[in-house]
């Protein structure tokens, strides 16, 4: 594929690597001399110095007949500009990074087909979006909604006295919810996740994941036992930057109990202005004593989302000995990610490595629509559109070689939402709601492109 | 400053009690009342003359008004419609002192509905008539009515429109303040006009009828019997203007939302729910405490019911004597006056939003004691008050409070007892009309002595423009080129 990237930041230089090593040809372009240098001693790509947002340079670039262009600058405006000369000029396919989250109509982090641009990414939003999957997948809570609100997952506690144990998963369906579209998708078993197939058994104190149209779910349910309720939980928030602020809007829409610490003390009054239930602290959130009169400690989940590193890790690590179970840091610089992991951090989020992995996926893969972490971490669900020509489509189920580990748990077409036996066929432009283990993640996004590799 | 601007403004603005006095003289001549028709002949005249003068001693060829001559307009167009208005009660001698007759005009313009007029039977049909329309004008406001209906002028109308609307935040409905204040007279005339439909159907005359209307909308409390709405002893009259008082307490610019199709707009309001709530609550206290003094429960409650929408609206309409109530049920009452109706509304007192955002701030002060580094913003239900409007209701309720408490000093001084000098500053502040004890619902103004009346009188123009406007033409700085 003939690819350019306009601008060498974090997110340019990573995207850039990847695409080469995959063995496409890449223009990279930027304004620096000296950071085009740079690449280029490592990278096998070809450079060109000026600004890419103007036709000449798109011109120069190859814009009518590249394959793909990607505006990854650090300017919002100039990288969707870039992208719609592009587009006008005949190129395949095009992506821009934004971050201001007014470029995008949702909370997301991700925008598809808006104004001629392919996909608008934002590492912000994106981290945003993720910060507040994996705060809502500790412990307890889990509650999803796939297929425009048409699938749900809802997970249950296996209790003692439950009919279910020790019975075959195949029986249960057989017996329970057959034809009702509800099957069940995952069980975690002593910390463990497990794609369950039809020959496993059910034990007591397994938490199941159940997925189905929203309307039956609730009735077959019972069968379960208890299901398990959403009740607000306490987190606590350093830096109200954007990342912070839409963290903290999501988790208070949520019912979650938020305080967010910010040092900046007009910006603080910002966030007051912005955030309705959100206690907002203006302080030093490395302060000990500050952390330790707002309560870190006791905390259910504790985040830091400053634009300083090194802030992020001596706040996350104080909060940790103060007795946090779940600490969540942002990271900057790719590189430090392990070094917090190292450090005890439970969960290190580099929004340029998100967003990078983000645009890579769209061209790489089949349309993944979502994805959810599973399992704190363990698992993942993705919900994909399958493209026509992939190994998944018009073929039995039974027939396919589909990855063990990972387990289709919805389908949703025009005629409706399915469980899918190994009968069922699924037609392109079908979303299927895929339940993985991250091992096996890339191998099912495989299953689901149409593209040869 | 430019005082020919300013006097081709009052110019044009006395036009409109002129017009008003001559619809009053023509209903004196079609009721043969004709020394009610010299009376108002002669005030309209002078009227007219006046306004004349200042029309051509006056010049516009300056089109902008700025801030200190919107002011001055509406201070002394408030004051000149006051002082004129009382000329039909002077020429003809229905009230014979001339600051008894100021306090009865100013009362009117200003919604208050206090009266010195001891047998309001003798008066004749087009007085009555003057007098309501006194409460007319002054409901929505003389000077909305100016900007609704003449030509706008850049930058002061704005300016003269927010001095006049009640409540910490004067809602644009339209891009053009013009358009503003002609949607609110609309809204007005037409709740006006329903009402009057409505009480005719229920028995009233149509005379009455209209009077009525005209004292529930402006919320302003004059009537035409002594025994104001008791007197027709009707459950249904009593429920339609309950209904009307409340709905003249709510924001206007809730009424044009409905009209733009937004009918949740109302109950997700949180002043509106507020005052519904407050309503409801005070008047099940005060029916409880004067179950005793009623023959069955549900009248006692139709009683309180009344009374408190009457009080806290600013109308000062009665069905029953409140000054003779239980304490808890006289004491919730002055409260009530205090807090009165919702802010962009025809109603009195300090404005329902306002204690919301005193109460807020309160609550935020005791937080902070042990939380010293949480930052808060002040909210009515979801929308934030900037810090500079947080400030500025602050001043406003403090210095209402001040103002209340050194007036009734002063009333003390002149021989009233506490209750009655309170009550009746409270009343007068917060444009309310009856008070307690010698000001009761039952009683007059006519004795208070006339250094009390001018106090009285001031206050109620204070409150009808909420202070500012007029103290303003107080500071010597303002005066000051």
């Amino acid at each position: 594929m003939d690819i350019c990237v306009i601008g060498l930041g974090e997110v340019g230089r990573y995207i850039s690597s990847v695409l080469v090593a995959e063995g496409n040809n890449v223009i990279v372009v930027d304004r620096n001399r000296a950071a085009l240098n740079a690449v280029e001693l490592g990278l096998d790509v070809s450079t060109l110095e000026g600004n890419g947002a103007t036709l000449h340079m798109l011109e120069r670039m190859g814009a009518a007949s590249a394959d793909l262009i990607i505006a990854a600058s650090s300017e919002d405006e100039s990288n969707m500009l870039a992208c719609i000369f592009a587009k006008n000029l005949g190129t395949h396919k095009v992506i821009a990074r934004v971050s201001k989250a007014e470029h995008l109509q949702n909370e997301q982090g991700v925008l598809y087909n808006s104004h001629g641009i392919d996909l608008i990414v934002s590492p912000e939003m994106l981290t945003a979006t993720e910060i507040t999957k994996h705060v809502r997948s500790v412990g307890a809570i889990m509650l999803e909604h796939f297929a425009d609100n048409r699938i749900e997952l809802v997970q249950f506690d296996l209790r003692e006295e439950s009919k279910l144990l020790k019975q075959r998963i195949s029986e249960i369906s057989d017996q329970y919810f057959s034809g009702q579209g509800v099957g069940i998708a995952a069980i975690v078993r002593d910390g463990d996740l497990l794609i369950p197939s039809g020959r496993d058994v059910l034990q007591a104190s397994d938490r199941i994941f159940l997925i189905g149209p929203g309307d039956t779910i609730e009735s077959v349910g019972d069968h379960f036992g208890k299901r398990r309720k959403i009740s607000a939980r306490r987190v606590m928030i350093i830096g109200g930057g954007d990342i912070g602020l839409s963290v903290a809007k999501s988790l208070e829409d949520l019912g979650f109990n938020v305080v967010i610490v910010e040092q900046d003390s007009a910006r603080a009054n910002e966030l007051a202005v912005q955030l309705e239930k959100t206690a907002v602290i203006a302080g030093d959130g490395t302060n000990l004593s500050l952390l330790e009169e707002e309560g870190a400690g006791s905390k259910d989940v504790f985040v830091s989302v400053s634009p300083d590193d090194e802030t992020n890790l001596m706040a996350g690590l104080l909060a940790k000995r103060l007795g946090c179970s779940k600490v969540i840091a942002l990271v900057h610089r790719p590189d430090y990610g392990p070094i917090y992991e190292q450090l005890g951090i439970d969960a290190a989020i580099s929004p340029r490595l998100l967003a990078s992995k983000q645009i890579l996926k769209s061209v790489r893969q089949g349309e993944v629509v979502s994805t959810s972490s599973l399992a704190e971490g363990k698992g993942v669900i993705i919900e994909i559109n399958a493209a026509e020509g992939s190994p998944i489509v018009n073929n039995r189920l039974s027939s396919v070689d589909f990855p063990k580990g990972a387990m289709i748990g919805a389908v949703a077409g025009e005629a409706g939402v399915f469980v899918p036996n190994g009968e069922s066929v699924i037609t392109p432009g079908n979303t299927a709601i895929v339940f993985t283990t991250m091992q096996m993640r890339s191998r099912v996004e495989k299953m689901f492109s149409g593209k040869k590799d | 400053m430019s005082g020919k601007i300013i006097a081709r403004l009052l110019g044009v603005l006395l036009l409109f009690p002129g017009i008003f006095m001559g619809i009053c003289l023509l209903m004196a001549l079609y009721f043969s009342e004709y020394q009610a028709a010299k009376a108002l002949g002669f005030s309209m005249g002078i009227v007219s003359c006046l306004a004349l003068g200042f029309y051509y001693f006056g010049d516009a060829s300056r089109d902008s008004v700025y801030r200190k001559e919107a002011l001055v307009v509406v201070g002394f167009g408030w004051i000149l419609s006051c002082v004129l208005g009382s000329l039909p009660y002077l020429f003809s001698d229905c009230i014979s002192s001339i600051p008894s007759a100021v306090f009865e005009s100013v009362s009117g313009f200003t919604t208050t509905g206090a009266t010195v007029i001891r047998d309001i039977g003798l008066l004749p049909r087009s007085i009555l008539l003057w007098r309501m329309l006194t409460h007319w004008l002054g409901g929505m406001g003389i000077i909305v009515l100016f900007v609704a209906v003449f030509p706008q002028m850049a930058g002061g109308a704005k300016q003269m429109f927010r001095s006049e609307v009640p409540g910490p935040v004067a809602e644009g409905l339209r891009p053009k303040i013009k358009e503003t204040a002609l949607t609110l007279w609309k809204i007005y005339i037409f709740l006006t006009f329903v009402q009057t439909v409505f009480l005719i159907l229920a028995g009233m005359s149509i005379f009455d009828a209209f009077c009525h209307s005209i004292s529930t909308i402006a919320t302003g409390g004059f009537s035409t019997r002594n025994g104001s709405v008791a007197e027709y002893n009707s459950f249904l009259i009593e429920i339609i203007i309950m209904v009307f008082m409340l709905i003249a307490g709510v924001n206007f610019s809730l009424y044009y939302a409905m009209l733009k199709g937004r009918l949740w707009s109302f109950f997700r309001n949180a002043e509106f729910r507020t005052y519904v709530g407050i309503v409801l609550l005070a008047s099940l206290i005060i029916s409880f405490s004067i179950s005793q003094q009623h023959s069955d429960y549900p009248t006692a409650l139709r009683h309180s019911l009344f009374q408190t929408i009457s009080v806290m609206t600013g109308t000062g309409l009665s069905t029953d004597d409140f000054g003779s109530y239980p304490a808890i049920g006289t004491s919730l009452l002055v409260c009530l006056m205090f807090i009165g109706g919702c802010a962009g509304s025809t109603s009195g007192g300090l404005k329902v939003s306002r204690v919301i955002v005193i109460f807020k701030i309160a609550y935020q002060e005791i937080v902070r004691v042990f939380r010293p580094q949480l930052r808060m913003s002040v909210r009515v239900g979801h929308s934030v008050v900037e810090s500079g409007v947080v400030k500025s209701i602050l001043v406003f309720v403090v210095s209402f409070i001040f103002i209340a408490g050194v007036s009734t000093v002063f009333m003390a001084s002149l021989g009233l007892d506490v209750v009655t000098a309170f009550s009746s500053v409270v009343a007068c502040l917060a444009n309310v009309g009856p008070g307690l004890d010698a000001v009761g619902p039952q009683e007059t103004y006519q004795n208070i002595p006339s250094a009390g009346k001018i106090l009285l009188t001031f206050l109620m123009l204070l409150g009808r423009l909420e202070l500012g406007a007029l103290l303003a033409l107080f500071i010597p700085g303002f005066w000051r080129r």
